[in-house]
């Protein structure tokens, strides 16, 4: 029995790491984010530039670690080893040799709880895994210092010296590491006391070190953490919460240690059983399904799995712009956008291409569309404002390699060599960027490439077009201007924005001239419902009608007819055609305009 | 027993530094990065290290010899000079030249090269550095930027203030009185926009939007005497191209200039100078009594994008009176020229006036084709500067305040994208010495890893200082004086 209870805490954390593994198994798009959105370079400069700042060091140690997550499965495993760590840490550190079963359990609960809330704090796709490092790196450095610790003086030299090192090292989550020594330490006397003069020493010294080497950055970073979160503006309460929980827990450990009660399998079952209970409400309530899809979806697009997203989307209907733009251009990559398309719940041209929006992820998506249609410019622009747009300044590895890949279709190869060279100081792009370095400057070489040459031939010969905010000219004459049926894909957009759009004359009225183009024998069902829809307009029947559309489809025409005069709704409980999408556009446009007058009512 | 630890120190010291021998010599200068060959440099111009530009380079090898007396000696992986005996031997040598004789170890073995030189020149370079903006050659967007004060004497780079001090606002040129860092005025965009005037000890945060004129406070440039600051107000969109060496189009929709009397926080706005036409980037003759800018006729826009030209105009302008004058004078018509003219800076001493000419519109950083172009006021002939232009963009052009004819300007000849800072110096004739790019201490892989253009640098006579702290404060507070318009 006692050997069972000594190794308990072993096996619980065991378990306890399994289940935070399959967990992050089941978020690759969040995994994949972070990787994403950084750009760690094995360079001093780089990093002297990180240690640079407080709490460098453990962003520096972050980004290594956050580069591996390349392979979400791999980074799946290194944060479950990272929230065991740090939940083993803490266990040992908060728990005395005096403390038995069953109340080393409720310091073995409460130590899982915090690295349940870290973990509901990372469904925040913006929480840094610098936070987690830094926190683990404060409570290793707890022991460390509690052996410094063993009388007032030597505390004092030790708090005194390691707080400015540790704030610097780690960031203001040290405060943790100081804190938490100086009241887990059982040799020190007033300790509580030693613990409020010790928070009122590193606030001072937070504020002298910021006020000298960080003079451009706000008071609230210097207390809140510059490496901690995205978005160097918000603070969200986690990064104060965490570390006051592990704190307060640390004292409520010492409390009630010496409470007799304490060491009852009552308390530890109802202490456990709270803790845990609400650091899982916690994730349940940090979890949002829609936007680990996305961000899934967005993964899985700059992979080019294009079944997979196909897969993905029939399970579920994707919910965002976002991944229906991810869902598009898969079906047009795999030839099936005319078939399929409005078998999803689509809204408008924004579920196919958007603008570039004031943030580093909606436009990536697009910047995919623009790379895979060879619109050279617009995918390297997106790619530059979306790492620009990185809220943190970080840059992009993946980002960069787009951009120079764009760079080298256009012939600029010194600087895309700039970027290859920052490429090459990485681990997961190094390959490809030696390798691209080798063939730069030799056209040849670049024109027979597989991905170059063929953007080449895709992309806009003439110079000089100039396209104000008109994406369905901007496919079309991308589509059409060789002459050649070069840029299917092209082709393709330009179809399915002027259907989004409505705008059945434009579409029917190309269709000619592209059909011959490209050399088009079959026309897909989503273009056929549109035709037909169009000649309806004008025509009571199908007689003199210039392209083969099947009868199965006017018959869908005509039975879709039928039962919209019977029911004015009809087209939304339809199965899904274009026909359907088009009366939700009308109705859409109806309700706009209907609007307009009771506006311009109340105005005047 | 001490003076044997020592012999034997330096003998095993000496052992290590390796004397070339079995040296190749090769008929040819060193290709190097940055290309210093032949340049003429100030003399308070910082080290002017450089990498050789050979594969399987191991060591470079360095003996600076200066025709006046002095000479360096450093062997490593760059030639990397130390600061106080590069500024000793260049003040030994003012109006010589320096020699650079550079040998490399390539795959082992040392070869020798042909000597190159460097002017120093008798033209003093007074001023303590250069201003600029650091930010990324974006779109629409913009991650960490900010306005960057660098010592030409040594490496020091030190930020005037960040993007991050003001949350994450843009902020706009920094515009100085002939270098003058008690006077400058620099604009915040965004949420928190405004347009900080700094005169001596006195910040004053001004909101320059008025519903009466076009725009805020653009494109700046002071006064002589320190009252008066013209500056455009456009109303700038983008659009972009799809072809391989264009990818934006910046146009004003709206372009007028007024000018600031910085005395009573009036905008100064002139009928003459808010017409329909588009007026922009004004400057002050060195006397202050002329103010010139560039003007192109109304066209519909971005329509008529291409056929946008740039005029180099002129008006008289009293101090006194705080007043345009009556007529506008034609200096260099951009229709004529069919091309259009940009950015006109006229030297400190009066004598010539430097512009950039592009093929159309207004921004010719985003213009391969800029060209740095001098006219002598003098004479009135109007040159390009072949000797210092590129096939890339080369714009944005200051005069050092000395008014000797140093003068920087940005380029983008590295690369197509990163506008880097140039120096180069006007002879009496007009005609410039080859361009230097700005030193660094390892030049290579500073600009190997620099993402970020030198945007609209110029020179500052001391530091400036700026008390970030309190800048920050008063402009999240919102507390923004209105600027009243005087007509």
């Amino acid at each position: 029995m006692n050997r069972i209870r000594s190794l308990y805490p072993t096996l619980i954390l065991a378990l306890f790491g399994i289940v935070v593994a399959l967990y992050m198994l089941q978020l690759p798009g969040l995994l994949a984010f972070h990787e994403t959105y950084q750009f760690f370079l094995f360079s001093q400069n780089y990093f002297k530039e990180s240690i640079s700042v407080a709490g460098g060091v453990s962003d520096y140690i972050a980004e290594f670690i956050v580069q591996f997550f390349y392979y979400p499965a791999v980074g799946a495993v290194i944060v479950a080893i990272i929230i065991i760590l740090l939940t083993a840490t803490l266990y040992y550190t908060l728990k005395r040799e005096s403390d038995e079963w069953p109340f080393s359990l409720s310091i073995l609960s409460l130590s899982i709880s915090i690295s349940v809330f870290l973990l509901a704090f990372m469904c925040d796709e913006n929480a840094m895994f610098t936070f987690p490092v830094a926190l683990t790196l404060s409570i290793l450095i707890v022991r460390p210092l509690r052996y410094l610790m063993c009388g007032l003086a030597t505390s004092i030299v030790t708090i005194v010296i390691a707080t400015p090192l540790l704030y610097w090292i780690i960031g203001p989550v040290s405060v943790v590491a100081i804190v938490i020594s100086i009241i887990t330490e059982e040799r020190l006397r007033r300790r509580y006391l030693i613990s409020l003069v010790s928070l009122l020493y590193i606030a001072l010294t937070i504020l002298v070190l910021g006020r000298l080497f960080l003079e451009q950055y706000p008071n609230e970073s210097l207390f809140w953490g510059v490496h901690y979160y995205r978005q160097p503006t918000q603070f969200p309460t986690s990064l104060f919460g965490l570390p006051l929980y592990i704190v307060i827990g640390a004292i409520a450990i010492n409390v009630v240690r010496s409470i007799r009660l304490a060491n009852s399998i009552l308390f530890t079952s109802a202490f456990s059983g709270g803790v845990l209970l609400l650091a899982v409400l916690s994730v349940l309530k940090s979890f949002d399904g829609e936007k680990f899809t996305t961000l899934q979806y967005i993964n899985l697009t700059r992979q080019g799995a294009w079944q997979r997203i196909i897969e993905n989307s029939k399970d579920e209907q994707p919910d965002s712009e976002l991944s229906r733009q991810c869902v598009m251009l898969a079906l047009a990559k795999t030839g099936q956008m005319g078939e399929q398309m409005f078998n999803y719940n689509l809204r408008g041209v924004q579920d196919l291409f958007d603008r570039f929006k004031l943030n580093c992820v909606s436009a990536t998506p697009s910047a995919e569309v623009a790379y895979h249609l060879a619109l050279v410019n617009t995918c390297f622009r997106y790619y530059f404002d979306s790492q620009e747009a990185i809220p943190n300044g970080k840059k992009s590895a993946h980002m960069t390699k787009r951009m120079a890949e764009c760079l080298i279709v256009n012939g600029k190869y010194n600087a895309a060599r700039k970027y290859l060279e920052r490429l090459k100081r990485t681990i997961f792009y190094s390959d490809w960027a030696k390798k691209t370095e080798i063939i730069l400057d030799d056209e040849k070489s670049i024109n027979e490439h597989p991905v170059f040459g063929e953007m080449r031939r895709l992309r806009f010969k003439t110079e000089n077009f100039f396209f104000y905010d008109q994406i369905e000219t901007e496919f079309g004459l991308l589509a059409l201007e060789d002459g050649a049926g070069s840029n299917r894909l092209a082709w393709d957009y330009f179809c399915a924005v002027s259907l989004l759009k409505g705008n059945l004359e434009r579409f029917v009225g190309m269709y000619h001239y592209a059909s011959e183009v490209f050399q088009q024998e079959y026309i897909p069902l989503h273009h056929q419902e549109a035709i037909l829809l169009f000649w309806s307009f004008g025509h009571p029947n199908t007689e003199g009608l210039p392209f083969p559309i099947s009868q199965a489809v006017v018959k869908n025409l005509q039975n879709f007819i039928s039962n919209t005069q019977k029911n004015q709704n009809y087209w939304k409980v339809a199965d899904p055609s274009y026909w359907t999408y088009y009366l939700m556009l009308q109705n859409k446009k109806s309700q706009r305009e209907n609007r307009i007058p009771i506006h311009n009512e109340r105005e005047g | 027993m001490k003076y044997l630890v020592c012999i034997i120190a330096f003998i095993a010291f000496t052992s290590c530094v390796e004397h070339p021998t079995n040296v190749v010599v090769i008929d040819a200068m060193p290709v190097i990065y940055p290309d210093y060959v032949g340049v003429t440099i100030p003399a308070s111009i910082a080290p002017m290290n450089f990498s050789v530009e050979e594969s399987g380079l191991e060591l470079v090898d360095v003996r600076v010899v200066g025709s006046e007396g002095g000479e360096i000696h450093v062997r490593g992986e760059w030639a990397d000079f130390e600061i106080c005996e590069w500024h000793t031997l260049l003040s030994q040598n003012i109006g010589g030249t320096l020699t650079f004789n550079v040998m490399a170890k390539v795959n082992g073995e040392w070869q020798r090269y042909k000597p190159f030189e460097m002017i120093v020149s008798d033209c003093d370079m007074t001023d303590y550095g250069v201003v600029y903006r650091r930010i990324a050659p974006g779109f629409e967007t913009f991650s960490t930027l900010g306005m960057y004060q660098r010592c030409l004497a040594t490496f020091e780079e030190s930020a005037i203030i960040e993007s991050r001090a003001v949350d994450g606002s843009c902020m706009n040129c920094h515009y100085s009185n002939r270098g003058n860092p008690e006077q400058f005025s620099l604009h915040i965009r965004g949420k928190h926009g405004c347009t900080i005037i700094h005169n001596g000890d006195e910040d004053r945060y001004l909101n320059t939007k008025t519903s009466e004129t076009a725009g805020a406070c653009t494109y700046g440039y002071w006064h002589p005497e320190g009252r008066y600051c013209a500056y455009s107000l456009n109303r700038i969109y983008q659009n972009f191209y799809v072809g391989p060496d264009k990818i934006i189009e910046p146009w004003d929709a709206v372009s007028d200039i007024a000018i600031l009397d910085t005395h009573s926080d009036e905008l100064i706005v002139s009928p003459l100078m808010s017409t329909h036409d588009f007026e922009t980037t004004p400057a002050f003759s060195a006397d202050g009594r002329t103010l010139f800018f560039c003007k192109a006729p109304y066209c519909e826009m971005p329509a008529g994008y291409n056929q946008l030209h740039y005029s180099l105009c002129a008006v008289a302008f009293d101090e006194k009176r705080g007043a345009f004058g009556d007529s506008i004078t034609t200096i260099l018509d951009g229709d004529n020229l069919g091309k259009s003219i940009s950015l006109p800076r006229p030297s400190y001493d009066g004598r010539w006036l430097m512009f950039c000419m592009t093929d159309y519109g207004t921004t010719p950083l985003n213009r391969m084709e800029s060209d740095l172009y001098l006219l002598d006021m003098q004479t009135g002939i109007t040159r390009v500067m072949d000797e210092v232009n590129s096939n890339e963009s080369d714009a944005y052009h200051n005069w050092s305040s000395d008014a000797n004819g140093w003068f920087l300007f940005g380029s983008k000849r590295e690369d197509h994208l990163y506008s880097l800072l140039y120096f180069a110096l006007v002879d009496e004739t007009g005609h410039a010495t080859k361009p230097f790019l700005l030193p660094q201490r390892n030049p290579k892989e500073y600009y190997r890893e620099n993402l970020h253009s030198f945007n609209a640098p110029d020179f500052t006579t001391r530091k400036v200082e700026l008390n970030v702290q309190q800048t920050r404060s008063e402009v999240l507070s919102g507390r923004v004086s209105a600027v009243r318009i005087k007509h």
